[in-house]
């Protein structure tokens, strides 16, 4: 390997060089600077919902905010920022551009350009959305459901056109990473020689493509409402507001894959380069991946076992619903064989990994109990939903975001952070987020709704002990993101393959040069691929 | 666990035993086995790994148990949904109409309607008819104590029933019941209580009702606001029911709630409808037509008279006009406010048709 080629920051400097990239790698650090200052700032709103809710005294002028109005306005921007701006271009758009093209021995991804306008996209639709939430006051979380969002400032069509812009963003995304799956791969890079990341990713990209335009639609169909007076969606109109639950779940549900799969697949790649074992059942995973994203289509009206739906629709979404726990149960299963007679390094991103196993087996497990008809007519709407879906998307998702950073972290900055630190950042994390998470689904259970800017006294001792756990929580995350960020430019020099890791983004220098390897890279013949004996 | 006030309530209690219970055992496999591999397998005692690539007896095995087992639950789930969508032929109705942001509850048989509280009778199943005002937006009917939930949709008729448990004490207990969609600024302020009553407590307390709602006026302690008749309406907390949300604890409308264009009753100009008590208390009837004011139709005369009374006293001056004798006589003859009870000689269409029904069988 030549020593003296310059990185990809190295071959260019200056502001436009990275506004006017082409590079997928610079494109996914620009990503990363975004999704992590929304995560930041949304963060933020969630701790102030906390603090809100903290004491149930709002009548006697014990409220933080004031009452109901500020606290749904930041409900709704806490709620928008981080579906829409952070979770689901998190791990695709900086991962999934990032190391793509390395991982299938590509120099980048098939349209470089379209790429670059996916985040410009990107950046106009987060635009278009804060200005629609604080220009039109929105209050209406980020569900947006009519009538009530009808009746608010923007009517609907500004929030609307900015999830269109974030959809193009998302579809351009798919279309690229699809076609480079497909047209791009080193020689020997066969389908079924994938890294499971590439797989989950392409899955991804299909659910993109197909879903996304149904907020288009939905789009095309509130005009027809607002300026030719066709009543589809208000009921002053004779319009079904039903009809529009469908239409946002239609996309909403099927977006909550876009999110999870890519974190499946950063798993996948975690679990066997840090028990040196290759993993278990690859096609198994690889298969599972794709029913999920072909399931996951089919189970929307799961959120809409009380909205007044026929009966007989509840009964049969209930049963597909079902269906999706059994491919997710699979890979649970197979992850967990591959650490079976493995030599197992509990490194920061491996201690992600499992954080991500037990937590997201928490929100499954509770999701079978969502998708259970008779209790979740009990706890349809109440916190024990937010707590699962807490569970899913961050115990899930946003885990596993900040894992896959931890473990490309050396790779893409070419520098390394403090172990101790971490650890001591992921211990209060799990603790902080049981707390608060754990004790909202016991909330649910008592009945407590959700979306409650106060509550009745009964629930004031369980909704404290939450509000600590939120304390706890985004204390350990926000020690982890300012060490990360400290790192960046301080931490000491990586190597190229810090974690004996197998896939191809471990061949090239850490940080990439910009045609992502000085020399061709080795296609080994199974993605994961371990001697038996073992480094002492 | 909260507590469970219905046979239907226990049922989704036992569901969640099951489920929860099942997903718990195997919660705890996974992480039993999880710290099986991290202990047994750890690098410092390992030199050896065993590179398997997969095995599909154990592929089978853990796609065919967990499919086996989720069916079960969705059984599970079924039986016990069926029983909550199915009502028993022998129900009483209550129509409830939710509105942003309180809850109107009708009994058409008992020809009463309340707000927010309401009591029913134990051991009778009574069916709640939902639906939210035409011009309004979504709600939710949540009582947690008997498992049950059914959105309330403005142009839709929804359901739910209940069947509650004879009270602890033999006489009446009292239940939280929450809005539990989304509704907008007061959505957790939606609460109200159901009470369930021995047959005996829930005669008495339809009785009551209906005497209150009944009471003839008279329209010149009526218009007095420091009548004892008037003082001795709770006007306060009927203000917090009915006006606080948009009007303000204050009184001072949208600059203190920012409601767009609730009304400011610190002052008397622009009020579309007059300022004086007899204009207050027919908006109180009627709404404003076009804007977001609605009529309370809820409200008993004399307690009607009370929150015009109160909205009056948000305004300190002595510019408000006094109501004319001519005034009052028309208010008292268009709501015929001092005529006595005459029980309704009509039915509600859906007795009629089930008394159709009964007679056919």
């Amino acid at each position: 390997m030549n020593p003296d080629s310059k990185n990809f920051y190295e071959v260019a400097r200056g502001l436009t060089s990275w506004l006017f990239t082409t590079d997928h790698k610079r494109i996914g650090i620009l990503y990363l600077i975004c999704v992590m200052t929304f995560f930041v700032i949304a963060a933020l709103l969630g701790i102030t919902i906390r603090l809100e809710l903290f004491s149930s005294n709002s009548e006697a002028g014990g409220s933080l905010l004031g009452g109901g109005e500020i606290y749904n306005r930041i409900l709704t921007l806490h709620g928008v920022i981080m579906i829409f701006l952070f979770i689901i271009p998190a791990i695709p758009g900086v991962f999934g551009n990032f190391f793509l093209p390395i991982m299938i021995g590509a120099e980048d991804v098939s349209f470089p350009r379209i790429n670059l306008l996916s985040w410009y996209c990107y950046i106009i639709g987060a635009a278009l959305a804060l200005f629609a939430i604080l220009s039109g006051a929105i209050d209406t979380g980020w569900t947006f459901y009519v009538p009530y969002s009808a009746k608010t400032g923007a009517n609907l069509i500004l929030p609307l056109s900015a999830a269109y812009m974030l959809g193009w963003s998302s579809i351009l995304t798919g279309i690229n990473f699809i076609v480079t799956v497909h047209r791009l791969r080193a020689k020997e890079m066969k389908m079924f020689r994938m890294p499971l990341f590439v797989w989950a990713s392409y899955a991804t990209g299909w659910i993109q493509v197909i879903a996304t335009p149904v907020v288009g639609i939905t789009l095309i169909l509130l005009l027809l409402e607002r300026f030719l007076g066709i009543g589809i969606f208000d009921p002053t109109k004779g319009g079904d507001p039903i009809l529009y639950q469908h239409m946002f779940w239609i996309y909403s549900h099927p977006a909550v894959y876009v999110m999870v799969l890519p974190a499946m697949g950063v798993v996948s790649e975690i679990i066997p380069t840090f028990s040196r074992k290759t993993i278990f059942g690859y096609s198994f995973i690889a298969w599972s991946t794709m029913a999920i994203a072909a399931i996951g289509s089919l189970v929307w009206a799961h959120h809409m076992f009380t909205s007044g739906m026929a009966d007989e629709s509840r009964i049969l979404f209930s049963f597909l619903t079902f269906f999706v726990a059994v491919p997710s149960a699979v890979k649970i299963f197979n992850w967990l064989a591959t650490m079976y007679k493995g030599s197992i390094h509990l490194e920061p991103p491996m201690i992600f990994g499992l954080i991500f196993v037990l937590l997201f087996s928490i929100g499954g497990f509770t999701g079978l109990m969502n998708g259970t008809l008779s209790i979740d007519i009990h706890i349809h709407d109440t916190a024990f939903v937010v707590g699962h879906f807490h569970y899913t998307m961050f115990g899930g998702v946003g885990v596993m975001f900040f894992g896959a950073l931890l473990y490309w972290f050396p790779k893409m900055f070419g520098r390394n952070y403090n172990k101790k630190i971490i650890y001591l950042c992921g211990f209060l994390f799990f603790v902080g987020f049981n707390m608060l998470y754990g004790t909202m689904k016991w909330l649910g259970i008592q009945g407590m709704p959700r979306r409650y800017a106060d509550y009745v006294p009964e629930y004031e001792f369980w909704n404290r002990v939450a509000t600590v756990g939120s304390w706890v929580m985004v204390g350990g995350l926000f020690l982890m993101i300012f060490h990360l960020l400290y790192s960046v430019f301080k931490g000491s020099k990586a190597e190229d393959n810090p974690w004996e890791g197998t896939t191809l983004e471990w061949q090239t220098t850490s940080p990439p040069p910009l045609v992502n390897f000085n020399e061709p890279p080795q296609i080994p013949e199974k993605p994961y691929d371990y001697p038996e004996e073992v480094k002492s | 666990m909260i507590e469970a006030a219905s046979d239907i309530a226990r049922e989704v209690d036992y569901a969640i035993i099951v489920v929860g219970g099942i997903c718990a055992v195997f919660f705890l496999g996974i992480v039993a086995f999880m710290l099986l591999c991290i202990f047994k397998f750890h690098h410092t005692k390992t030199t050896k790994t065993k590179q398997i690539h997969g095995n599909l007896f154990l592929e089978i095995t853990w796609t065919v148990i967990p499919t086996i087992l989720v069916f079960y639950m969705f059984w599970v789930g079924w039986q016990g949904f069926n029983k909550i969508r199915t009502v028993p032929d022998d129900h009483m109705v209550i129509e409830v109409v939710a509105q942003q942001w309180l809850w109107n509850l009708k009994y058409p048989e008992e020809d009463i309607q309340v707000v927010n509280n309401f009591h029913i009778p134990a051991g009778v199943p009574v069916k709640f008819k939902l639906t939210s005002l035409l011009d309004d937006v979504l709600h939710s009917f949540y009582i947690p104590a008997f498992r049950v939930k059914e959105d309330c949709v403005p142009g839709m008729n929804t359901y739910i029933w209940v069947n509650a448990d004879m009270p602890k004490n033999g006489e009446s207990e009292t239940y939280n019941m929450f809005c539990a969609e989304f509704c907008g600024k007061d959505h957790a302020q939606m609460i109200g209580t159901v009470t369930v009553d021995s047959p005996a407590a829930y005669e008495k307390w339809v009785q009551s009702v209906k005497a209150e709602a009944n009471k003839p006026v008279d329209m010149k302690l009526a218009l007095d606001a420091t009548s004892p008749e008037v003082q001795g309406r709770d006007g306060e907390t009927l203000y917090k029911t009915y006006c606080v949300s948009c009007h303000g604890s204050t009184g001072m409308g949208q600059a203190e709630t920012m409601v767009p264009n609730a009304r400011d009753f610190t002052n008397l100009v622009g009020w579309k409808q007059g300022n004086k008590i007899n204009n207050i208390y027919e908006t109180l009837i009627t709404g404003v037509p076009g804007t977001e004011m609605r009529g309370f139709t809820s409200l008993s005369p004399w307690d009607r008279f009370a929150v015009a009374h109160k909205v009056a006293s948000f305004y300190k001056g002595s510019g408000r006009q006094k109501v004319s004798e001519a005034e009052a006589k028309a208010l008292e003859e268009k709501y015929k406010l001092s005529a006595p009870y005459e029980p309704k000689k009509t039915l509600a269409i859906d007795q009629a048709m089930d008394l159709l029904l009964k007679e056919k069988k």
